[in-house]
C-alpha cells in the first residue's frame, strides 16, 4: 500500500472520529456545556480541520512512495503474535512462568541459536527480576488467575 | 533563620549520608536505565524504606534516586533507543542515531556532562532563589495553565518539521485519548467502553511503552543488531566531547528549571521544550533527529535542570513540580515535614541538608557515567535475538506496576501497533504520547477557565501571563510554518522554471 493511501485513511479516520466527538459532547450534562464539553468541541474542530487541511496537501503532493511497516515478515509477525500470546499467558498463569516460556522461545524463534547463551540469560533475567523486582522493591508482578 | 552551616555540612558528610548518596544515585541509574522503571516509581518505592532511616537520610536517598534516574534514563534511550524514563524520550531522537553511527561514547560522554551542568545549576537556583521564583508559579491561574499545555504542544512542530500539520493532528490525538475516563466537571464516565480499569483514564505510561520500546523491538526484527559493526571501546574512550554546546547546555539548563518550576510540568516536557529552544536556535537544525551532540545536550541538561526547578514549589509551598515531586511529597509527610515556612525554619538543618546532599549526588553520577560511560556502549553490541524478548519482558513489567494492571499490557500493545503505524505515515509518536501526558493540564486549565468566566474565550487573554505565554507559543509556531511556506514556494519555482 502507498504511503498516500496509508494517509488519507489515518486521516478520514480522524475527520470521522472528530465528527463523533463533537456529536457526542450533546449528551453531556448541562454543567459541562460550558467546560469540558467546549473543550471536547475544540479538540474535535482542531482535529477536523487540520486532518482536512493535510488531505488537501497531500492530495497535491505527488509521492508514490510505499510503507515498509516490516523488513522481515516472518520475524516481524512472530514476535506480535508471541507479545499477544505472552500477555494471555500472563493473565493466567502470572509472569514468572510465562516468562520463562516467553523468554527462551521468543530468543529461539528470533534466531538465535547458542543454548548456553538462552539459557542463562532466561535464567539471569528471571533471577534478577525475581530479587531487585520483587524481593528488594517489592513491585507486584501479576499472579495470573490460576495462581492468584 | 538561624541556619548552623557547620553542622549541616557535618550531617551531610557523615558517612551514612555520603553511602545514602552513592546508593540513592547508583540505583537512580539502574532504575533510570531500564525501561518502564521511572524515577517516581522509584521514589515511590522507596518511601517505605525510608520509614527506618532519619528524614535528612531518607530525603538524601529518594534525592539520589531522583537525580540518578533523570540521567540513567539517557543511557538505554541512547544505546538502545528505548527511553529508560519518559524524560529521556527527547534525548533518544538524536543519541540512537548518534549510537548507530558508532558514536554511543560519544552520546553518553554528551549527555553525562550535560546531566551534571544542568542538575548542578537546578540545585543551585534551588539553595539560593527558592521562594522568590516559587512565587512567580503561583501567580499561574486556570488560563495560564491552559496556555502552558498548548505551549508544550506547539514544541512538537518543531519535532516533526517536515510534516508539521501532522504533528500537530497526532499531538491532538494524543489530547483525544486523554479525554477518555471521568469527566472532571461532571463525574461521568466518558469513552470507556464498559472498560473498569479506562475509569481514571488511560494511562501515560503504557502508551509510552508501547510507543518507544516495543514498537522498537518490533522494527528490530529486522535487523540482528542494533550496531551491526563492531565498536571498539578504545576509540570511544579517546572521543573528546564536542565544541560549542555551552549554548545548547544553557538554554536546556534554564528552560529545564523554570518549566520544572511550573506545577504539574514534568521532566519530560522540561527535555522536549529544550530540545525545541535548541533546534530553534542552532546553525544545523537540519541535523537534528539525526544524531546531533546538540539535541542530546540540550534534552539532557533540560531534564536534570527540572529536578531543582520541581522542588522549588515543591519545598517552600507544597506544590509539587511534577510527579517525581509529588513521590517526594509522601517523603516528607511521613517524616512529618510540612512543606512551607517550617521547612526553612524548624526544619532548616534537614531541608538544607537535603539540598546540598543533591550537589553530590550529581557529582556522583557524572563520576560514574564518566567512568562506565564507554562499556555501556557494549549493550548495543547484544543480539537483538536476545535483547528483544528482554526488553520486552521489562516493557511488560513496566506497563503493568504503575497501576497493577493486566489491561495496560494489553494498552501497550495496541498503543505499539498504532505507534508503528503512525510512525511509518510520518506521524509523530513522540507528539501522541506528550498530548497524552499534558491532555489532563490542558482539560483541566481550559474547562476551570471556562467555568470562570462563564463561557467567555476572553479569559485566555485578559493576563498580562497569558499574553507572554502567548508570544511564546507563537514563536514555537511561526518558524516551522514559515519554513513550510518557503519550501512550497520554492518547489513551485522550480516547477515553473523545470516547465
Amino acid at each position: 500500500m502507498t504511503k498516500k493511501i496509508f494517509d488519507y485513511i489515518i486521516l478520514v479516520f480522524c475527520v470521522v472520529l472528530a465528527v463523533l466527538l463533537h456529536r457526542s459532547t450533546a449528551s453531556y450534562p448541562e454543567i459541562c456545556q460550558n467546560s469540558t464539553a467546549s473543550y471536547v468541541r475544540f479538540l474535535a474542530l482542531c482535529l477536523a480541520i487540520l486532518s482536512m487541511v493535510q488531505i488537501g496537501i497531500n492530495y497535491k503532493k505527488n509521492d508514490n512512495s510505499s510503507v515498509e511497516i516490516y523488513k522481515d515478515k516472518k520475524r516481524f509477525f512472530t514476535l506480535v503474535i508471541l507479545l499477544v500470546v505472552y500477555a494471555l499467558l500472563i493473565s493466567y498463569f502470572g509472569f514468572m512462568l510465562s516468562t520463562a516460556l516467553f523468554l527462551p522461545l521468543t530468543m529461539v524463534l528470533m534466531g538465535h541459536r547458542r543454548k548456553i547463551t538462552i539459557i542463562l540469560s532466561s535464567a539471569g533475567l528471571i533471577l534478577f527480576i525475581q530479587v531487585l523486582f520483587v524481593s528488594v522493591l517489592q513491585v507486584p508482578l501479576p499472579d495470573g488467575i490460576i495462581f492468584g | 533563620m538561624n541556619i548552623d552551616i557547620f553542622s549541616i555540612l557535618m550531617t551531610l558528610f557523615s558517612f551514612h549520608n555520603l553511602l545514602a548518596v552513592f546508593v540513592g544515585t547508583l540505583a537512580g541509574i539502574v532504575i533510570g536505565g531500564i525501561p518502564g522503571l521511572t524515577a517516581t516509581m522509584g521514589v515511590a518505592l522507596l518511601i517505605p524504606v525510608t520509614f527506618s532511616l532519619s528524614p535528612e537520610t531518607g530525603l538524601i536517598l529518594m534525592g539520589g534516586v531522583y537525580c540518578g534516574a533523570m540521567y540513567g534514563g539517557s543511557i538505554p534511550a541512547i544505546l538502545l533507543y528505548t527511553p529508560g524514563t519518559p524524560a529521556a524520550a527527547a534525548t533518544a531522537l538524536d543519541g540512537y542515531p548518534l549510537s548507530r553511527q558508532g558514536h554511543g561514547g560519544l552520546a553518553l560522554k554528551v549527555s553525562v556532562v550535560s546531566s551534571f551542568i544542568g542538575g548542578i545549576f537546578s540545585a543551585f537556583l534551588l539553595l539560593v532563589v527558592a521562594q522568590p521564583l516559587a512565587v512567580v508559579s503561583l501567580k499561574f491561574g486556570p488560563p495560564e495553565y491552559f496556555l502552558l499545555a498548548i505551549m508544550g504542544l506547539a514544541g512538537i512542530v518543531s519535532l516533526a518539521e517536515d510534516d508539521v500539520i501532522k504533528g500537530l493532528v497526532s499531538g491532538i490525538i494524543g489530547l483525544v485519548i486523554a479525554v477518555i475516563g471521568t469527566d472532571i466537571i461532571s463525574g461521568q464516565l466518558r469513552y470507556t467502553m464498559g472498560f473498569h480499569d479506562l475509569y481514571e483514564g488511560v494511562s501515560f505510561m503504557p502508551a509510552l511503552i508501547g510507543m518507544f520500546s516495543i514498537t522498537q523491538m518490533l522494527e528490530l526484527t529486522g535487523f540482528d543488531k542494533i550496531v551491526t559493526e563492531k565498536v571498539d571501546i578504545k576509540s570511544i574512550k579517546r572521543e573528546k566531547m564536542p565544541k560549542g554546546l555551552g549554548k545548547f547546555i544553557g538554554v536546556g539548563t534554564a528552560a529545564g528549571t523554570v518549566v520544572g518550576i511550573l506545577p504539574g510540568e514534568g521532566a519530560t516536557i522540561a527535555a522536549f521544550v529544550s530540545y525545541n529552544f535548541a533546534k530553534q536556535i542552532s546553525k544545523v537544525k537540519e541535523k537534528f533527529g539525526k544524531g546531533n551532540p546538540e539535541g542530546i545536550a540540550a534534552a539532557e541538561s533540560g531534564n536534570n535542570g527540572c529536578v531543582g526547578g520541581s522542588l522549588i514549589p515543591l519545598l517552600t509551598l507544597g506544590i509539587p513540580g511534577n510527579s517525581v515531586a509529588a513521590a517526594l511529597l509522601g517523603g516528607l509527610m511521613i517524616h512529618g515535614l510540612i512543606p512551607g515556612h517550617e521547612l526553612f525554619t524548624y526544619h532548616a538543618d534537614i531541608t538544607y541538608t537535603f539540598m546540598l546532599s543533591l550537589f553530590l549526588a550529581n557529582i556522583t553520577f557524572l563520576a560514574i557515567g564518566t567512568y562506565f560511560a564507554p562499556y555501556f556502549s557494549k549493550i548495543s553490541l547484544t543480539p537483538n535475538a536476545v535483547l528483544i524478548p528482554a526488553v520486552c519482558m521489562f516493557a511488560v513489567v513496566g506497563a503493568y506496576s504503575m497501576n497493577n494492571s493486566v489491561f495496560d499490557i494489553w494498552l501497550m500493545l495496541i498503543f505499539a501497533l498504532l505507534g508503528l503505524i503512525l510512525n511509518k505515515t510520518g506521524f509523530s509518536t513522540s507528539a501522541v504520547v506528550l498530548g497524552l501526558i499534558l491532555g489532563p493540564i490542558a482539560e483541566n486549565g481550559f474547562a476551570q477557565a471556562l467555568t470562570i468566566s462563564d463561557g467567555s474565550g476572553a479569559i485566555f487573554f485578559e493576563s498580562p501571563i497569558a499574553w507572554i505565554l502567548w508570544a511564546l507559543i507563537l514563536s514555537l509556531l511561526a518558524p516551522p510554518f514559515v519554513n513550510m511556506y518557503k519550501k512550497a514556494k520554492l518547489k513551485k519555482a522550480e516547477a515553473v522554471s523545470g516547465s
